[in-house]
């Protein structure tokens, strides 16, 4: 009688649960969530500054830098030097290796007479974006962000 | 003779000392909820269609206070433009987008943040798009233009 008495009462006393199997589930779903999702590439910034309509008093000693960037994809400094190839829409981004070394050149003379360098971004309004953007990046590169765009030709 | 029964029922006490977790996990999972429930998500919502342009002069970005967002979609089969709000969710016409960015550089300029203009153009945009939308936004008063990029095709 006492025996089983003691027996209840033990059996009573601990009734466990035993979690290790969802501990088991957690981590499946965990390792089939690390495996499965894709990280979202983070955005970064390109940024230019574009000029405001204040006139400032002293001209600039140096003369602005014109870029144009045609419809194919073309890129030409000063309306005659072509520094990049013509490039269909959806290509690769390109370096603009011969453009980046114009700009370098330009920026020395600028800093050398201690003005802003001032570049002028023409670009034709059936060019693509990515075109542009490679432009624009080779104008970071040299740490230009003073850019004045021409060719705002709406419908405005 | 006593000794040996304390002895006995210290054995058990020691045998028996587990600690009971489950309080523990109650109150983590209460906690979990409650800043589940409670916390917003901070992070800017971006239109997740536009795939924008690469440079791998972009820089990652300090702060994003002070901007205003607008996506710039490639052009459709018919030619048609379409700019959309931060995160795609509304379509703006250039008007719209002159009085949002209006508004907007007050507030910043109460507020006395820079305010500046994110553009996330699609990398098969047409650059006339970016440039009615830069117009748009200069026309409200914000001539910071940064471009949303990739630092890498990869």
């Amino acid at each position: 009688m006492a025996r089983r008495r003691k027996n209840f009462t033990e059996e009573e006393k601990d009734p466990e649960l035993d979690i290790s199997s969802l501990v088991d589930v957690a981590f499946l779903l965990l390792i089939y969530f690390l495996v499965t999702s894709t990280l979202k590439k983070d955005e970064t910034d390109l940024s230019i500054v574009l000029p405001t309509s204040i006139p400032t008093d002293n001209p600039d000693p140096v003369d602005p830098l014109a870029i144009l960037i045609e419809a194919d994809g073309r890129v030409m400094v000063d309306k005659t030097v072509e520094v990049g190839a013509a490039r269909p829409k959806g290509s690769k981004p390109d370096r603009l290796p011969q453009l980046r070394a114009k700009l370098k050149e330009y920026k020395e003379l600028a800093d050398g007479v201690g003005s802003k360098p001032v570049v002028i971004v023409a670009a034709s309004d059936e060019g693509n974006t990515q075109r542009f953007i490679d432009v624009v990046n080779a104008l970071a590169s040299v740490k230009i962000k003073n850019i004045t765009m021409t060719g705002f030709s709406g419908p405005e | 003779m006593a000794s040996r029964k304390l002895q006995g029922v210290l054995e058990q006490a020691e045998e028996d000392a587990k600690m009971d977790m489950s309080p523990m996990i109650d109150m983590v999972f209460l906690l979990l909820i409650f800043f589940m429930v409670a916390s917003r998500m901070v992070t800017v919502r971006v239109d997740p269609k536009i795939k924008p342009p690469v440079a791998d002069q972009s820089v990652k970005p300090k702060s994003v206070k002070g901007r205003i967002v607008f996506n710039i979609y490639a052009k459709g089969a018919g030619g048609e433009s379409k700019y959309t709000t931060s995160d795609g969710s509304k379509t703006v016409t250039l008007e719209e987008i002159t009085q949002r960015v209006e508004k907007f550089a007050d507030s910043m300029e109460t507020s006395g943040t820079e305010a500046s203009l994110l553009l996330r153009a699609h990398k098969d945009a047409e650059v006339s798009d970016i440039k009615k939308v830069a117009k748009a936004a200069a026309e409200g008063g914000i001539n910071k233009v940064i471009f949303g990029a990739f630092k890498t095709a990869k």
